[in-house]
């Protein structure tokens, strides 16, 4: 259960853009274990995309290294839904078996499957422009997941949709990760998603970023101490100073 | 490619297909108006549409009038070929790297601007007399309109999509097959369509230089032998042919998949 998946350690990135250097985090250490859903909360620009990229292998780290001892893919979803515009909802679900790499999962999955287990079957032949904001959001996740990942990143999934679909697609992201058993590391700014969802919490706060602290929330309820209040406060105290912070804390 | 032709003639309805009749039937009406007025003994005379489209029917039913038509649409599909396999590549080219696109904009832009026909007594240096000068001039012209589509598709590719079909395990490759081609190909049919359009109205004067067939060639040949009317039957048959050509790469090129 707690074996790791993903290990970083005195990890730092800088861009380099002309003779603009920006740093982005630095001394950053995380693990990330199998099957948990770990949660990066952090203010906006303290690089929680770029760490995701990075884990995604999508970047590389400035200094410091990363280890990943799982052997199978890691699937994203990313910030925006980024479907491909010129395919349906199950052609976009699809492609991902098109690519050699995943010759297996061809055999394994059907795409039409998937969007029924996702309750979008009924779009399938739907454009993306076509698509609900929420509708849409499941057919990333179905395109990511049809090719077998043992581990999917997701950044700030919920972020663009109305409070009752975000916690209906939470709930749902729950179920789909027992049945799959897969780990999952999400980037939000929500605290109260945070808490819902997390087996640990990982708070960055930006210049330069690293993370401050780290709550195991499944030990503290399994352990019955957790208190949603308490945590939630320290949270919000560590947070920064940032307008949401101050105002959620005032409440 | 069923489902294309169907969509393309579902878009211009019934109302489209009598209203642009209406339009036609009127041009010549005012054509034919025009040339009651004109004096019976100036040459303009012969220029009526009347006599035109008996002049035409004598052309279509002449076997060497589709030798012309056949060299003429030879040379602009050679000279397309050419202009394709030169500019889609040198679109890519300044879609992708940025240095190369920033020094180039303005020598292209500069070509760009030159009219085709500029290039005749060069082509000719280079190539001499025959078809090579006509591929050179429709090329040189076609170019244009497909590389800058090309790049500015690429251009407006989303760079997200690249990340996503590498983080669903795609070689460089496949992401170029699914994602690239599928994002660019519009863009770069609308180039392609645009350099038909452009090729077709280079192609006549070209025609008019140093060879012995085509369309070009036949309207000077209608001229130096004195048969207006024939020579009005050239530039409908040029016409239509320009518009047909319209169509089928309309038709055959349409960006939808579905
Ligand atoms: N490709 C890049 N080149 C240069 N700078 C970058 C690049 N990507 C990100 N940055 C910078 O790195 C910092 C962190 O960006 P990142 O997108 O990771 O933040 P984030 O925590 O995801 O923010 P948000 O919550 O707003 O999405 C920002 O200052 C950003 O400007
Ligand atoms: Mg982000």
């Amino acid at each position: 259960m707690d074996s790791i998946a993903v290990k970083i350690d005195n990890g730092s990135k800088e861009y380099f853009k002309k003779s603009n250097r920006t740093k982005v985090f630095e001394d950053l250490n995380l693990e990330v274990r199998n099957n948990e859903i770990l949660i990066l909360l952090g203010p906006s620009g303290c690089g929680k995309s770029t760490l995701l990229r990075i884990i995604a292998k999508l970047e590389k780290l400035t200094t410091g290294t990363i280890t990943e001892t799982g052997n199978s893919q890691i699937g994203m979803v990313f910030q925006e839904p980024l479907l491909y515009p010129w395919l349906t909802a199950e052609e976009n679900v699809q492609l991902g078996l098109d690519f050699s790499n995943n010759s297996k999962a061809k055999v394994d999955n059907n795409s039409i499957e998937l969007l029924k287990e996702f309750g979008i079957d009924q779009v399938a032949n739907s454009f993306p422009n076509e698509l609900s904001g929420g509708q849409a959001q499941r057919v990333t996740f179905a395109r990511t997941l049809i090719v077998d990942p043992g581990m999917i990143l997701l950044d700030e999934p919920f972020a663009a949709l109305d409070p009752n679909t975000r916690s209906h697609l939470q709930d749902w992201l729950l179920e789909i990760k027992e049945k799959r058993n897969l780990t999952i590391v999400l980037v939000t700014h929500d605290v109260e998603e945070a808490l819902r969802l997390a087996d640990r919490i990982v708070l960055m706060c930006p210049n330069p970023s690293k993370i401050t602290k780290t709550w195991d929330i499944s030990s503290l309820k399994n352990s019955g101490e957790f208190d949603h209040n308490k945590i939630k406060k320290e949270i919000l105290q560590n947070y920064g100073p940032t307008p949401l912070a101050l105002e959620e804390l005032a409440q | 490619m069923t489902s294309t032709l169907k969509k393309y003639f579902e878009i211009s309805s019934i109302k489209i297909i009598v209203l642009s009749f209406v339009g036609l039937v009127s041009f010549v009406g005012i054509w034919a108006l025009v040339m009651v007025f004109i004096d019976k003994s100036s040459i303009l005379s012969q220029f009526g549409p009347i006599d035109g489209a008996s002049a035409f029917w004598d052309l279509m039913t002449t076997d060497e009038t589709y030798i012309h038509i056949t060299a003429s649409l030879k040379r602009i599909v050679v000279g397309m070929l050419f202009a394709i396999v030169t500019g889609v590549p040198l679109g890519f080219l300044l879609g992708t790297i940025k240095l190369f696109e920033l020094t180039s904009t303005a020598v292209f832009q500069f070509l760009r601007m030159i009219s085709p026909l500029s290039w005749t007594p060069l082509a000719i240096i280079l190539f001499g007399v025959g078809d090579s000068p006509v591929y050179f001039l429709i090329a040189i012209g076609a170019i244009w309109p497909i590389a800058l589509n090309t790049a500015e598709s690429i251009g407006r590719l989303n760079r997200g999509w690249l990340l996503v079909s590498k983080t669903l395990g795609a070689s460089p490759f496949e992401s170029f097959r699914k994602v690239v081609w599928p994002a660019t190909r519009p863009g770069i049919l609308l180039g392609i369509r645009l350099a038909v359009g452009l090729a077709w109205i280079i192609l006549v004067p070209a025609e008019m230089l140093g060879v012995d067939s085509g369309l070009g060639y036949y309207i000077l040949d209608t001229r130096d032998r004195f048969e207006y009317s024939e020579l009005i039957a050239a530039i409908i048959i040029i016409g239509i042919l320009g518009l047909i050509l319209d169509i089928l790469t309309r038709v055959l090129l349409s960006s939808r998949q579905h």
